[in-house]
């Protein structure tokens, strides 16, 4: 098995009563991506600035290639390249002086730097503009670049904070690809997003983050076992909570995820075909409804089941 | 080469990209000092600063709006702008159609706001052809603004008294009110605020009182080294200020943060942007002594070390307004806070009035302020009463605030760039 090159143990961050981070524990391997995966607010940039040591814990241990992040802290700085969620830019400076400055910052002189400079501005794409103040570059390019500052120093675990937030699909799909290059050249990547697909797409293995504790961790074929083969029904419309959930619960193999005055979520397996039996358990319970919504079992659908409610506010 | 080497020269990188600030940091000092040339009559006499025409829409229209409208056309800013009262639609057009620099707008409320002590705003529209002369208008403006606050902060005590005396009145102040209002206010200029104003200083430009007249040469009784030090210091304390707000940057811009994880010491980066600093700080002042010494007939060769010595003082002050900057819980209180700490040192270190002419108490007094001190050294470094061997000590002195200062700011960083 690969090298394990984070490693979080009972995880806690504290802001006076608010809990940020509640304990959590993962670990990431070499060459693998593993997606922080959660709602806003959920705790994923705090997790990231612990790992980083950007700020102290209140409890718990992180380990970055072995090295503990407070105890043995350059050594464990050394390996770790971060892409934080907002960009952190010298705007005034060209997309090479802001690499070549921050490949300096972990070390990087001469040959060994101008090679790394050419290499990650041809893999992001800005090799043709790499003189030019970073101020008059597009939000896409921005990004690019904020990821390439992460690399530079090729670091063997790459932290990304939402990295392809307020992205163009085009820059989006190349960002993505870099991730997997990365990932496959043998670094451990941690990648938080509150994008479903994503995730989906690109992590060999997932945590789902929410209000500060992991509800759910395992590759995506795990995840989707525990939802089972269930879809879930999204009604929307007036409801007697109580009422309806005495009736809906007499449907086969039904589950009552979510109710409110408004709103109602089932799962069940083969929701279409169970639809007129929820109509009419609707109607007998004198609901109202406006809207129906199917969804087939993903990521997405749960998050709704573990947390009850939508992953987008 | 160490990081901080590198960070200075990326410092050094992003300065000379703004050229126009660059500019207006040796521009206030070295037109001050062209303007004591010019009122001394002394060489130079042809040249005439370029001025700033600002156009004033006083909605107002009380006596204290009057004082800064005011504030513009007399004293030592008079020679910088020409004013033009004009009302806030004719002003925008003018500003349209490229006629004026600025336009400043006074709402109205501005009188009550500054006597309740609430914060209140100005407008200022600039020229967007230009480039320098706006620039000037709005420095000044936040200067004066600056200033303001600390006059509400000198008059907290008469400027109680008008509002309590119109609570009781309305609008109507009694003759009596107004005479304790006057002895308040007489009291507080008796205090700090007599140095604060710019006609002090033209008083002392027409009636150079130098107390050290007739115990040396003439050369040190002229207007230049009397007044050129102390504009040079205001200067660097001007562009100080400005280099230590970078750091408010650098956290916004999350850049901080990012130095803060990386295996690089932010000890080694708050020394590079010193470096970077000392080098800024040196080409002013020798800009400012060079322009200075052309004006005043200063030898020369007296120039390089004393240009030194003023930027290292200067570096000094730039470590200290760092770790004022990086206490402050934002960029605003840390300016205010900066400004708070500095303009009573000017004044009373001899910045605003030159020490040899100030009462010989406040003189005393003056000479053991930081800048002050290092004011007297570089006034020895001109007459000549101190050359390379003698300036070593105070060096010493100045380089060892500087490590311990930043030092602590380095911790400083650390914690705070995490966000706390
Ligand atoms: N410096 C801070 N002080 C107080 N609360 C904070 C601070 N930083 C984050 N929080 C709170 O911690 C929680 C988690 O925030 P964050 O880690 O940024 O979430 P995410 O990145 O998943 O959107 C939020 O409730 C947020 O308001
Ligand atoms: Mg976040």
């Amino acid at each position: 098995m690969p090298e394990s090159m984070i490693e979080i143990e009972n995880l806690r961050k504290e802001y006076g009563d608010l809990v940020a981070v509640g304990g959590i524990s993962f670990e990431v391997r070499a060459g693998t991506i593993f997606g922080l995966l959660g709602p806003n607010g959920a705790g994923k940039s705090t997790t990231i600035s612990c790992i980083s040591s950007l700020i102290r814990p209140t409890s718990g241990e992180v380990r970055i290639a072995g090295h503990d992040i407070r105890r043995d802290s350059v050594a464990a700085r050394r390996h770790l390249g971060l892409v934080p969620q907002e960009l952190a830019l010298y705007e005034d400076l060209s997309a090479a002086e802001n690499l070549r400055y921050w490949g300096a910052a972990y070390g990087l002189r001469g040959r060994q730097l101008q090679q790394r400079l050419a290499s990650v501005l041809e893999a992001v794409g800005l090799a043709d503009r790499a003189k030019e103040p970073v101020k008059r570059y597009s939000g896409g390019m921005k990004r690019r670049l904020n990821f390439a500052c992460g690399l530079v120093h090729e670091p063997r675990v790459l932290l990304l904070d939402e990295p392809t937030v307020g992205v163009d699909p085009q820059s989006r799909v190349r960002l993505l690809e870099l991730v997997r290059q990365q990932a496959e050249s043998g670094t451990a990547v941690l990648y938080t997003t509150h994008y479903m697909e994503e995730a989906q797409g690109l992590c060999d293995r997932l945590a789902i983050i929410d209000h500060g504790k992991i509800v759910a961790e395992g590759d995506l074929a795990q995840l989707q076992a525990m939802l089972g083969e269930k879809d879930l029904v999204r009604l929307s419309g007036r409801f007697d909570p109580a009422v309806v959930a005495a009736r809906m619960e007499r449907i086969d193999a039904a589950e009552i995820v979510q109710l409110e005055n408004d709103s109602l979520v089932l799962a069940l397996p083969r929701a279409g075909r169970a639809l007129p039996e929820i109509f009419e358990a609707a109607a007998e319970a004198g609901a109202e409804i406006r809207e129906t919504t199917i969804s087939r079992p993903s990521l997405e659908t749960l998050f709704i089941k573990l947390t009850g409610r939508e992953l987008r506010e | 080469m160490s990081f901080a080497w590198i960070t200075a020269i990326k410092e050094l990188k992003r300065r000379m990209r703004e050229p126009a600030t660059f500019l207006l940091w040796l521009a206030i000092p070295l037109l001050v000092c062209l303007l004591l040339g010019l009122a001394t009559g002394s060489r130079g006499g042809k040249a005439t600063p370029p001025r700033v025409h600002l156009l004033i829409a006083d909605e107002d229209a009380t006596f204290l709006s009057g004082m800064l409208v005011g504030s513009f056309s007399q004293g030592a800013l008079g020679d910088f702008f020409r004013v033009e009262n004009v009302d806030a639609a004719e002003g925008q057009r003018r500003i349209e159609r490229g006629q004026a620099s600025a336009l400043l707008v006074i709402p109205r409320g501005f009188g009550q706001a500054l006597i309740d002590r609430r914060p209140t705003r100005l407008k200022l529209v600039k020229n967007p052809a230009q480039r320098i002369l706006p620039e000037i208008a709005e420095q000044t403006l936040e200067i004066l603004a600056d200033g303001a606050y600390y006059l509400q902060e000198i008059f907290a005590d008469p400027l109680d008294m008008i509002r309590r005396a119109q609570a009781r009145s309305g609008a109507d102040i009694s003759d009596r009110d107004v005479a304790s209002v006057a002895i308040s206010v007489r009291h507080a200029i008796g205090g700090a605020g007599r140095y604060l104003f710019p006609p002090a200083l033209e008083v002392n430009v027409t009636h150079p009182a130098s107390s050290s007249s007739d115990s040396g040469p003439d050369r040190m009784t002229s207007i230049g080294l009397l007044f050129l030090p102390g504009m040079v210091f205001m200067g660097l304390f001007f562009t100080s200020q400005s280099l230590s707000e970078e750091i408010w940057l650098e956290r916004e811009h999350g850049t901080l943060a990012r130095l803060a994880i990386a295996p690089s010491s932010l000890l080694a980066v708050l020394s590079g942007k010193l470096i970077a600093a000392f080098v800024v700080l040196g080409l002013l002042a020798a800009g400012a002594l060079g322009g200075g010494s052309l004006l005043f007939d200063l030898p020369a060769a007296r120039i390089p070390l004393a240009a030194a010595w003023s930027a290292l003082a200067g570096t000094a002050l730039v470590a200290l307004l760092l770790l004022l900057q990086l206490f402050a819980p934002n960029a605003r209180a840390g300016s205010v806070l900066t400004s708070l700490i500095g303009f009573p040192l000017l004044m009373v270190g001899g910045s605003f009035f030159p020490l040899d002419t100030m009462p010989s108490f406040l003189a005393t007094i003056g000479r053991l302020t930081p800048n002050g001190w290092a004011l007297t050294r570089l006034m020895e470094l001109l007459r000549s009463e101190a050359g390379p061997v003698e300036i070593l000590p105070p060096a010493a002195i100045l380089l060892a605030s500087i490590l311990v200062l930043l030092f602590v700011a380095g911790r400083r960083a650390q914690i705070i760039a995490g966000g706390a």
